[in-house]
């Protein structure tokens, strides 16, 4: 008697709320400095993007011709291009545009990657082999070849980017959540709750999806970084969002031809690119040290 | 003349096969099948206990797994309370997946990390409308405490518990259907040996409380003696030997069974085991089956025939049952 309720009473002082358990693994990893700065980084930028049309000192397609292609002054920080259009303000707008397309494309594959991903790998037996063996002739095109195909072919609106974009980002989801779940499905609670009698959908979304979160939010933290360098890939080729819609890419591809008369044209938005690659790099590399100690395998 | 209507027993397994193809190569054509159990007879009646014991390998868990349907047996039948659930569709097994429920033998894979226990064992009760919603959470803690938990520990996560709690609250989200027949898969193997006698006295008082039947799976012997009323000793997905316990270790015939009561460590370090007794190699492939009686190639007193011919599983003595030629 004495022994068991003394092995039963442990583990009374805690009954954690959700919120409780976030704010402590939170502060945890933020206990890195690096994890820190990355962070901080991408805060930093996100609130840029989303406070463009404060911050911006000029509307990002009012030109003025005669002060065009000035060097950094005072009123134009990051100096002008071509046509007098204040390239600060077109950074800010531009990230606007980067970030949020990112973000979509994301958003697009991992909901359709998660599922199929997750279907694939719960079902397993022949849907496994045939969604899989999808999967992989998608993997084998190059990601901007596939890109630069279908926006070739489709037009280069947002939609239509966004939509050329996350083709491969779903494939990549979907290769991870499969084996995430492959992983999840063999231990014994879910046997415990096929003994139960519970439906798949339940125990595939209620039991085994929330538990193969980790690698899911390591993928999507860092194709953010590729993401967005991939978009600014097709801007630069002309292939991106249009002018006058600033963008990083088609920016950076401006100013190519006056790289050694006028470098700040494609310096400051290669620079905001960089560090923009620079943050969600290093915030991809920490939440996976945080979420998945295993190693790089997931990606 | 009265007819006298014999109520069936509670589980009944009759010829029960499970084998699991073998795919190889690039098409994954089928080259062959793994016996993991392979012909395996019994029943098991109200409130009682039946112990099956082997070694690692020996079918014992796929058995458990394959009477839940959590693996689909190949062939044979498994009638509950009369009733054969072995072809039975997804929505007909619902209704029965009340009356049989199962312990899992990893405490730490068996309870999902992320949602907090009392809600692992409300979650049994709403899928299948046990009580009303405002009831459950009452039904929950009422329950946590005859397993020897507190109350409020129903809104700890799993990580928070140590093995043997775990274990409990394993059992609970067994109890919670109020099922007639728990099959326990090695529920002790992965705990302390302190822990281990709590767990099993819980099962046994809970067992007089709700009139549970157990089929209580495990490898050790000392352990199954202790619950369990009769043993069943299964080697290579068949039963060799099955007798009442007292029968059992006083009157073993099987000589795997022999080997397996030599092999009880004896608490007094004078005492010295029989020479022989203790079993060389280990237990064959359930891949490619020895000829004849699966056990021949280890056995101290295999002869030719045992090569050959398959020992039927008959019974010697009122509920003592034994496959070896020479025996019995």
């Amino acid at each position: 008697m004495t022994i068991s309720s003394a092995v039963a009473g442990h583990g009374q002082s805690t009954s954690p709320s959700l919120r409780s358990r976030f704010a402590k693994n939170f502060a945890r990893f933020l206990s890195s400095p690096l994890n820190c700065f990355s962070l901080g980084l991408t805060t930093l930028l996100f609130l840029l993007a989303l406070l463009a049309p404060i911050i911006a000192p000029y509307p990002y397609e009012q030109i003025n011709p005669a002060n065009s292609l000035s060097p950094p002054t005072w009123e134009h920080i990051m100096g002008t291009d071509q046509v007098g259009r204040d390239i600060f303000s077109r950074v800010l707008y531009g990230a606007r545009i980067s970030l949020s397309m990112a973000v979509m494309t994301i958003i697009v594959g991992l909901a359709s990657g998660v599922f199929v991903g997750a279907v694939s790998g719960y079902l397993g037996g022949v849907a496994d082999e045939v969604i899989m063996r999808v999967v992989e002739v998608f993997m084998s095109i190059p990601g901007i070849i596939l890109a630069l195909a279908l926006v070739a072919v489709l037009g280069p609106s947002p939609l239509f980017i966004v939509l050329a974009l996350s083709i491969r980002r779903i494939t990549q989801f979907a290769r991870v959540t499969r084996g995430a779940v492959l992983g999840v499905k063999a231990l014994d609670y879910v046997a415990a709750c096929r003994v139960i009698g519970m439906s798949n959908v339940r125990i595939l979304f209620f039991h085994v999806l929330p538990n193969c979160i980790g690698p899911i939010i390591v993928l999507a933290t860092v194709l953010m970084g590729n993401v967005i360098l991939l978009e600014s890939t097709l801007s630069f080729l002309g292939l991106g969002i249009q002018e006058p819609t600033p963008s990083w890419g088609t920016m950076i591809a401006a100013g190519n031809e006056l790289l050694t008369f006028a470098p700040w044209l494609s310096l400051f938005p290669g620079g905001f690119l960089f560090l923009t690659m620079l943050a969600f790099n290093l915030l991809g590399d920490g939440v996976r040290d945080y979420l998945d100690p295993r190693g790089a395998s997931v990606i | 003349m009265n007819v006298v209507l014999q109520e069936p027993p509670l589980l009944e397994v009759i010829d029960l096969k499970t084998h699991f193809p073998i795919r190889e190569g690039l098409l994954g054509n089928t080259t062959g099948h793994v016996h993991a159990v392979n012909g395996v007879s019994f029943t098991l009646g109200k409130n009682e206990t039946l112990g099956l014991v082997g070694e690692s390998g020996s079918g014992k868990s796929t058995l458990g797994k394959s009477i839940l349907r959590l693996v689909e047996p190949t062939s044979g039948d498994v009638r509950l309370q009369g009733e054969s659930i072995v072809r039975l569709s997804k929505k007909q097994m619902f209704r029965h997946r009340r009356q049989a429920q199962m312990v899992f033998q990893d405490p730490y894979s068996s309870l999902n990390p992320r949602i907090p226990v009392g809600r692992i064992v409300a979650e049994a009760m709403s899928v299948h409308g046990l009580a009303p919603a405002a009831e459950i959470r009452e039904r929950v803690e009422e329950l946590f405490g005859r397993v020897g938990l507190r109350p409020a520990q129903t809104l700890c996560y799993a990580n928070e518990f140590s093995g043997g709690q775990r274990q409990r609250i394993g059992i609970a989200r067994a109890l919670a259907l109020n099922p007639s027949l728990i099959i326990a898969d090695e529920p002790v193997s992965a705990l302390d040996v302190s822990v281990q006698a709590q767990v099993i006295n819980l099962m046994m008082d809970l067992q007089q409380e709700f009139g549970l039947s157990y089929l209580f799976i495990a490898h050790d012997l000392a352990v199954v003696a202790q619950i369990s009323r009769r043993i069943a000793v299964m080697y290579l997905g068949r039963l060799m030997e099955l007798a009442d316990r007292n029968e059992l270790f006083r009157n073993a015939q099987h000589p795997y069974t022999e080997a397996l009561l030599a092999a009880i460590p004896i608490a007094n370090p004078s005492k010295t085991r029989a020479p022989g007794k203790v079993l060389q190699g280990d237990i064959p492939s359930p891949r490619k089956l020895p000829s004849g009686c699966v056990f021949h190639a280890r056995c101290p007193i295999a002869v030719e025939r045992c090569k050959v011919e398959v020992p039927e599983f008959r019974e010697i003595g009122s509920g003592h049952s034994v496959a070896c030629h020479l025996r019995g």
